[in-house]
């Protein structure tokens, strides 16, 4: 092997070795229009309707005294409504319905509207279906109405705290942007 | 490929071709990856894990340069696996037993993937915080988790350090799953090669350092889960799926991945040719076998070993395991008495064949003749180079039995120049270390000492080195014409050990 095969074989390896780390770090902009984003996210336990009444003798009966329940109940959820509105047009409508079962799955909500950047308005409502039966089961509705200012790429996200709808920004802590 | 082949052999030699060696180079770089690993990890807080990588690559001495080594090695890594990957795939060598090295290879390419994914989020940038988001949204699409991945990090609270805890033990744990697949996918293989050659080693560590020192690996601002990603540095190797993640809805990326995964992953089942083309497996001639125990030796897969004889006689015989068995037919040159080999590829076929191959040409003490293997440079393609020169083929240089080379030697010819592929790029992994072995060492079978060996040469010639090729036949033509001794023998009787009875041989 020739000493200049063996510098060109070095040079190239050399090459080679550069492009591959060339390409461990290549420049890219993930959101080349600038746009911002807004989430709504949370994890709720929705309000159940349970039903109660105590076993009848043939359901115990065959049941091992241990085994034998004081009252047996039957939940039906409370499906909740969640409505949000960017500058007046409706995002999103959508019915939360808890899982499992006997319907006492945490409900989560995780949603992520890209928008320009810019001053807009925000509208959340959270409410049950059916008022009778929330009333019933002491559920309320719970709403957000507010403005907001994004610069490209700013995050808005909604999210529940303690029961209440709030916004979190970044650099913000927990406050929301209010005109 | 073949032209790239060539080139490279040129430069590095068929010893050191990168390319060749490019399931050792992936172990090296695996090696690499485990020693800066070991150090990265001292220093790695999953309470501040942006911040300790900062602190890292502070270090100028040896952080800095140990980070981008483990990421650089992880980069080269992935190369060498695919260049691998897609020789084996070319060379045919994706079916049969060999199934377990293809699917074992997958999954380590997989592993290495996840290696590679937790390895970037540790680092907490921003260039980790798309790769945990998007990898959490592939991920949510899939109906495994009771609550949806990705609300980890929509921002809502700040990550615990239960996930970066997990996912430094993620990223430690999997290579100890890469190591125990790696296993599984040489375990098929007698002596497997799991290192490249030293200077090949070292000079590519050497670069990979260099590297290291004058470009230092990047780091991206922190990750700030209330804010769109900016301009970022994406690590092609381990991200490229990044910028389609967003502009095809998640079932879709499944869809695709399975559909991608399991084309690649039944590889084994459509790249297998039909019954009538395969190769029969390797089989004893019991009574042949006079339980030399070369063949359990050679067979690169392990497939023969030995067994006590059914034919009454006392002692062991060969018997090959057909599961293991590729047909690659190396163990037909290993035995002296040619009693093992695939049907028509046994030491007694070949014998047959080069029978009517020399009964059909006719040469003197100047010609030279050519035994030329299926996958090295074809004498054919040298144009009119070679013509006239008598060629006698053989479907991979490491079955050729010794006894066929003294047939051709004291047939009368001047000399005969075996073409082997380059020895790291075998189709049957050791045909043409086992040959030369065989020809000049004294491995049985070896060539006889009858035979003048310095009417017997080997060449080393991948696919497109035809002008490599030319220039041995050439240069050993010269050789041949200088020596003044007669060659032609007449009256050959081949010795071949054991005797055949007429009605067992094999047609
Ligand atoms: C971390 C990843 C990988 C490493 C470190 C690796 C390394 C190796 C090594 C060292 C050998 C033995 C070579 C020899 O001694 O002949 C080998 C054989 C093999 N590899 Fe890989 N490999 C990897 C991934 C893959 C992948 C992704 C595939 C294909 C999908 C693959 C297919 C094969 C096959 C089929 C063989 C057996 C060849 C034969 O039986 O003739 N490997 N690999
Ligand atoms: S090489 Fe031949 S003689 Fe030796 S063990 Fe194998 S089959 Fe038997
Ligand atoms: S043909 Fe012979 S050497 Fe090759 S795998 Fe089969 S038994 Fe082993």
């Amino acid at each position: 092997m020739t000493t200049t095969a063996k510098v060109a074989g070095i040079l190239l390896g050399a090459a080679l070795c550069t492009l591959v780390i060339a390409g461990s770090r290549v420049p890219w902009t993930p959101v080349p229009d600038g746009s911002a984003a807004i989430r709504l996210s949370w994890r709720a336990v929705l309000p159940v309707v349970e039903e109660c009444r105590e076993p009848t003798a043939d359901e115990v009966a065959h049941l091992p005294s241990h085994m034998r329940p004081a009252e047996i109940c039957t939940g039906s959820p409370i499906t909740f409504r969640l409505l949000f509105l960017l500058d007046g047009a409706v995002l999103l409508d959508e019915l939360l319905v808890p899982g499992g079962s006997r319907s006492q799955r945490p409900v989560h909500v995780y949603h992520e509207f890209r928008v320009a950047p810019g001053t807009h308005r925000i509208e959340v409502e959270l409410g049950p279906e059916n008022a009778e039966v929330a009333t019933a089961a002491g559920a309320t509705t719970t709403s957000l109405d507010e403005t907001v200012r994004l610069d490209p790429l700013d995050i808005v996200l909604i999210t529940r705290v303690d029961g209440a709808l709030v916004i979190r920004q970044s650099g913000l802590e927990a406050a929301p942007t209010r005109f | 490929m073949a032209p790239v082949d060539a080139w490279f052999n040129r430069l590095y030699t068929w010893k050191h071709n990168p390319l060749y060696q490019s399931g050792t180079i992936a172990v090296a770089m695996l090696a690499i990856m485990l020693v800066t690993g070991l150090y990265l990890v001292i220093f790695y807080r999953i309470g501040t894990p942006y911040e300790s990588v900062v602190r890292i690559s502070e270090q100028a001495w040896a952080g800095r340069w140990m980070r981008s080594l483990h990421r650089y090695a992880a980069d080269v890594a992935v190369v060498a696996i695919a260049v691998h990957a897609l020789r084996m795939f070319a060379q045919g060598r994706s079916w049969g037993p060999r199934t377990l090295a293809w699917v074992s290879g997958l999954f380590l390419l997989f592993l290495m993937y996840v290696c590679g994914w937790t390895g970037y989020v540790m680092v907490w940038d921003v260039q980790a915080q798309i790769m945990a988001v998007e990898g959490a949204r592939v991920l949510d699409a899939l109906p495994l988790f009771s609550a949806p991945i990705g609300r980890a990090f929509v921002g809502e609270s700040p990550l615990p350090r239960a996930f970066f805890f997990l996912n430094l033990f993620l990223h430690i744990a999997v290579p100890i799953g890469v190591a125990l697949a790696l296993w599984m996918h040489v375990s098929r293989l007698a002596r497997p090669a799991l290192l490249p050659p030293k200077g090949l080693l070292w000079g590519s560590t050497g670069v990979l350092l260099a590297l290291s020192l004058l470009w230092p690996a990047p780091l991206d601002a922190p990750a700030d889960l209330l804010a769109l990603p900016s301009r970022v540095s994406v690590d092609w190797f381990y991200g490229f799926w990044l910028p389609f993640s967003r502009s095809i809805p998640p079932w879709a990326a499944w869809a695709a991945i399975l559909a991608l995964g399991g084309i690649v992953m039944l590889a084994p089942v459509w790249t297998r040719p039909r019954e009538s083309e395969r190769v029969p497996k390797s089989f004893v001639k019991e009574r042949f076998c006079t339980e030399c125990d070369q063949c359990t030796q050679d067979c690169p897969y392990d497939a023969i070993r030995m067994i006590p004889r059914s034919d009454g006689r006392p002692g062991r015989v060969a018997n090959v395991n057909p599961a293991l068995c590729v047909s690659c037919g190396i163990c037909a040159g290993s035995c002296a008495p040619m009693g093992v080999g695939p049907p028509l590829r046994t030491g007694r076929d070949q014998l047959d064949r080069v029978g009517t191959f020399i009964a059909e040409h006719t040469w003197g003490p100047r010609d030279v003749i050519l035994v030329s293997c299926d996958h090295a440079a074809s004498p054919a393609a040298t144009g009119t180079a070679l013509e006239g020169i008598p060629a006698f083929p053989v479907p991979c240089a490491g079955n050729l039995h010794s006894s066929v080379v003294e047939y051709l030697v004291r047939s009368g010819a001047g000399g005969v120049l075996v073409v082997a592929c380059p020895p790291r790029d075998c189709w049957s992994r050791e045909g043409p270390r086992w040959l030369t072995e065989r020809l000049f060492h004294e491995r049985p079978a070896e060539l006889k000492e009858r035979v003048d060996g310095r009417r017997v040469r080997v060449v080393h010639a991948a696919e497109a080195e035809v002008g490599r090729l030319v220039e041995a036949v050439d240069a050993f033509r010269g050789r041949v014409l200088a020596m003044d001794i007669a060659a032609a023998e007449t009256d050959i009787a081949v010795d071949l050990e054991c005797e055949i009875p007429a009605d067992e041989v094999e047609v």
